[in-house]
């Protein structure tokens, strides 16, 4: 196997899916997967490996060489081989493994599309921003959508007939949506605006792979108030349609020009002037003022889905590494140090190259089991029965879905990076894999709330919620989950995991007296830290869980690499990893606030 | 029309082999379908259909001799199209070639099929026996190694291309018939079935599973039988004496010139 071909490691996702976390078990009660069980869910991973393989990671490099290219009439031509790859997608019905069968979907749980997602991005990240995003703007419609059109228009857009956009940022609002200035005023026809304004870095703002595009745009209606408050949602086609969905004449919503960009080259990211070029026409989407309040709905399933994004980088950097270091001879063992006759090695020999290998490992399947866990948890709120339940699970998704999203998308990156390293020089270099995953895994942690707007939720509200409830419930489970996993035999491991939940406590409480003495500025330097915190704690709980997995399954099938590879993984976590977060917590309660002295940084 | 298609489950080719007890060790393989046995059921899914609209020519029946727990690549071509299934619950340990082939000729019996495609060999043991037995067994024509297969109705015919030494051979071959196809069957324009027009041009190789083809083929009618209620005895006409890896290949040598290449070739390896 070459070491450019890209791998999914469909063991590890197995694993995580079925081993540890038990999905087919934990939703076989939920009626609406009642249909399905694990050979389903397996044949789905097994089609999916495939069509990561050998569909869409063979136009991931050519892709983002080639890039995007737009014309005077603003029509963006997407790279060689992203048409067929579109209509395998759309012809398998893989766009919207979630929707509903009726609207052209699977009717699959959230974890069975993040598992999916998993290695399509790993495959080809620039490529699946376009269905992702196609298909999250049909899950609006189909919810929020004129009653006369959802139907219709979100399954035209689930099945990939259609694409989807969503327009939120302006220049000059972009963290802060509040300021946004697009324009909406009611014409002749109820529920139907005239859209002027421009929208920037919107993502597939123009494509050629489907024949109509529906961009979501967020704009203020006349005498609406200031700030996120005043915002409301539209539905705007690139070709105005009739009640059957007919194209007809083309609407006013044109890509004014396209960014030259650090990665995701094959993803056009345009700037889509709405009114410039003739009159623009958009639906409703809800009421007025809703705006906000619907995008703010699809947040946690978007903040998860960007945080696999970052997941999913590093399993694929891990993967290519692996097979890398395994094939490239270079230099001799260091035990042989003094033979000069000493053989060629393969770099996998060398300790320093196993270090990285490990580091990535280990973040990279730790990872996977977070995001596949919150997943899971968001299925299991969405349908379960019991009322106290459900609000304990939606409250730990809303707590834990900053860390994951900042975490994954932050260590998504270094993860790369480390990939580069173990390349070498041939890393550097465009002709092999990973110097391009650098460069595409960097937006993941700008995009859907940077990572600082992320530790600022996580410090500013989800743990201020109830009081802090949301985090001492958290603690609890951990503290419990790790007691447990003494018994199972991991005595060491767990007690410098129980440390690390204390100091996180400590390190809370004492952010949390900041707060209260009106330091709110020294508090708020150290949220980004307090998030990579909590982010190293709760990956090492995965790796524990991970662990009592295997140890189980070791007692009960016997041995094998693979389940070892878990516990030597939990034993490297705990022995390298976990002591940033205690470093984190000595940092974060020095109390230093050299930064916001107002001399700095004046030019 | 009935179309019964074998297929296999066999250790993933791409793993390394286990050997223990003068055996291959399979008991922690991961299993896959044999390649073939794709190329079949694609063959018999575009002799079935008719491209573009749902109207079908045949039924396509997978079989497959496998524990019956252990049927995933079963489901895995309900989810490709085929329409039901037949397992036939054994362990490899029960089964040889004759064992194979009297238990997919008693099914093809008793389905009543019209023709039986089969990949040409299984990639683990490469046998290549079970078209020719099944074909004698049933007293049926067969056609082996196809690259094309065009469907003449009216005739109730086959006309297949077989992958010969120099080139490819033509067979008309009546129906009801068994036929073994090769590599070349999944190019975009091998098969026809006089209905699909002749220029339609397939995606080259076995066609993906599409998400709903997946979730809709638990609900595909699967039939377990054992091996002796279709009256095969699972006696052993094959035995395995023992099961080892190659010798490993001796290291190379640099030599110094061509004499001495010539003098090692002469005496050492005495092939001059």
């Amino acid at each position: 196997m070459s070491s450019t071909s890209f791998t999914v490691n469909l063991r590890d996702i197995q694993f995580v899916l079925f081993d540890q976390l038990g999905m087919d078990q934990k939703l076989a009660s939920v009626e609406a997967y009642a249909d399905f069980d694990r050979d389903v869910y397996e044949a789905t991973l097994a089609e999916g490996k495939r069509i990561a393989e050998d569909k869409l990671a063979p136009i991931n490099g050519p892709g983002d060489r080639e890039g995007c290219t737009v014309d005077e009439d603003g029509n963006v031509t997407t790279p060689k081989g992203y048409k067929e790859a579109w209509q395998t997608l759309a012809d398998g019905g893989w766009i919207a493994v979630t929707a509903p069968p009726e609207l052209g979907g699977s009717g699959m749980p959230f974890i069975m599309s993040m598992a999916l997602n998993n290695m399509f991005i790993g495959a080809a990240m620039a490529f699946m921003m376009y269905p992702g995003l196609g298909a999250a703007a049909a899950r609006v419609i189909a919810k929020h959508g004129p009653e006369d059109k959802r139907e219709l228009w979100a399954s035209k857009m689930f099945t990939g007939e259609w694409g989807g956009t969503m327009c939120l940022t302006e220049s000059g609002a972009g963290s802060s949506v509040g300021d946004n200035r697009a324009k909406a005023t009611p014409t002749d026809e109820p529920g139907l605006y005239e859209i002027e304004g421009e929208k920037i870095f919107i993502s597939g703002g123009d494509h050629d792979l489907a024949d109509n595009i529906v961009h979501l745009v967020l704009a203020r209606t006349p005498n609406a108030g200031k700030g996120t408050k005043g915002l409301s949602l539209f539905m705007v086609p690139k070709f105005l349609v009739d009640a059957e969905g007919n194209l007809g004449d083309r609407n006013g919503a044109h890509v004014l020009g396209i960014e030259h960009k650090m990665g995701i080259n094959g993803s056009a990211t345009c700037t889509v002037g709405f009114g410039s070029r003739g009159r623009c026409l958009g639906y409703i989407v809800g009421e007025e003022n809703q705006g906000i309040e619907l995008m703010f709905l699809m947040m946690n399933e978007a903040r998860i889905g960007v945080g696999t994004q970052g997941m999913a980088i590093a399993t694929a950097a891990y993967q290519y590494s692996l097979h890398y270091a395994n094939e490239r001879v270079q230099g001799s063992s260091i035990r042989e140090a003094r033979n000069p006759d000493a053989p060629k090695v393969a770099i996998v020999q060398h300790p320093d190259v196993r270090r990285m290998l490990m580091t990535q490992k280990v973040l990279s399947e730790t990872m996977r089991s977070l995001c596949y866990k919150l997943a899971l948890f968001a299925d299991l709120a969405e349908h379960s029965q019991d009322e106290e339940e459900r609000k304990r699970l939606e409250g730990r998704v809303d707590l834990l879905v900053p860390i994951l999203k900042a975490m994954c998308t932050d260590l998504g990156y270094d993860v790369a990076t480390l990939a580069v390293q173990i390349y070498g020089g041939y890393g550097y270099i465009q002709e092999f894999p990973v110097e391009q995953l650098v460069r595409d895994s960097k937006i993941a942690s700008i995009y859907e709330g940077t990572n600082g707007i992320q530790a600022l939720d996580l410090l500013g509200r989800k743990m201020r919620i109830g009081s802090g409830a949301l985090f001492i419930d958290w603690m609890q489970d951990a503290e419990a989950f790790l007691r447990s996993a003494a018994k199972d035999g991991f005595i060491e491991q767990t007690a410098a995991i129980g440390k690390a939940v204390q100091a996180l406590a400590a390190t809370s409480m004492h952010l949390a007296n900041l707060g209260r003495t009106r330091q709110i500025e020294a508090a708020f330097v150290q949220a980004n830290p307090f998030l990579e915190m909590f982010g190293y704690v709760l990956l090492a709980i995965e790796a524990v869980d991970q662990a009592v997995v295997a140890k189980r399954l070791i007692d009960k099938d016997g041995d094998s690499p693979f389940l070892q590879a878990k516990l030597l993984g939990l034993d490297f976590y705990v022995k390298t990893v976990l002591p940033k977060a205690i470093a984190l917590a000595k940092s974060i309660q020095s109390g230093d606030t050299a930064c916001l002295d107002p001399q700095l940084f004046q030019v | 029309m009935k179309i019964l298609v074998t297929v296999k489950r066999i250790p993933d080719p791409d793993e390394s082999l286990k050997f223990a007890g003068g055996g291959l060790d399979t008991s922690s393989s991961k299993w896959v379908p044999n390649a073939f046995d794709e190329y079949a059921v694609e063959t018999a899914l575009r002799l079935a259909e008719v491209a573009g609209k749902r109207d079908r020519l045949a039924e396509v029946i997978v079989m497959s001799i496998c524990p019956a727990k252990q049927r995933q690549h079963v489901t895995q071509f309900l989810a490709m199209g085929a329409d039901r299934g037949v397992v036939v619950d054994a362990d490899d340990s029960e089964l040889d070639t004759i064992a194979v082939s009297k238990a997919i000729a008693a099914v093809a019996k008793s389905e009543g099929v019209d023709l039986t495609i089969v990949g040409k060999l299984s990639q683990d043991n490469e046998g290549n026996q079970v078209a020719q037995r099944v074909a004698g067994l049933l007293n049926v024509p067969q056609a082996g190694f196809a690259a094309t297969v065009k469907w003449d109705k009216n005739a109730g015919t086959l006309d297949v291309g077989r992958e010969v030494d120099d080139g490819v051979e033509h067979k008309l071959v009546p129906l009801p018939a068994v036929v073994s196809v090769d590599l070349r069957v999944v190019l975009p324009t091998s098969i026809k079935n006089g209905v699909t027009a002749d220029s339609h041009k397939y995606q080259e190789g076995p066609r993906l599973a599409s998400l709903r083809g997946i979730t809709m083929a638990k609900r595909k009618k699967v039939k377990v039988l054992k091996l002796s209620d279709i009256g095969v005895s699972s006696a052993g006409s094959e035995q395995v004496v023992a099961v080892a890896p190659p010798p490993a290949r001796p290291s190379g040598q640099i030599v110094g010139s061509v004499e001495e290449l010539h003098e090692k070739l002469a005496k050492e390896a005495k092939v001059l």
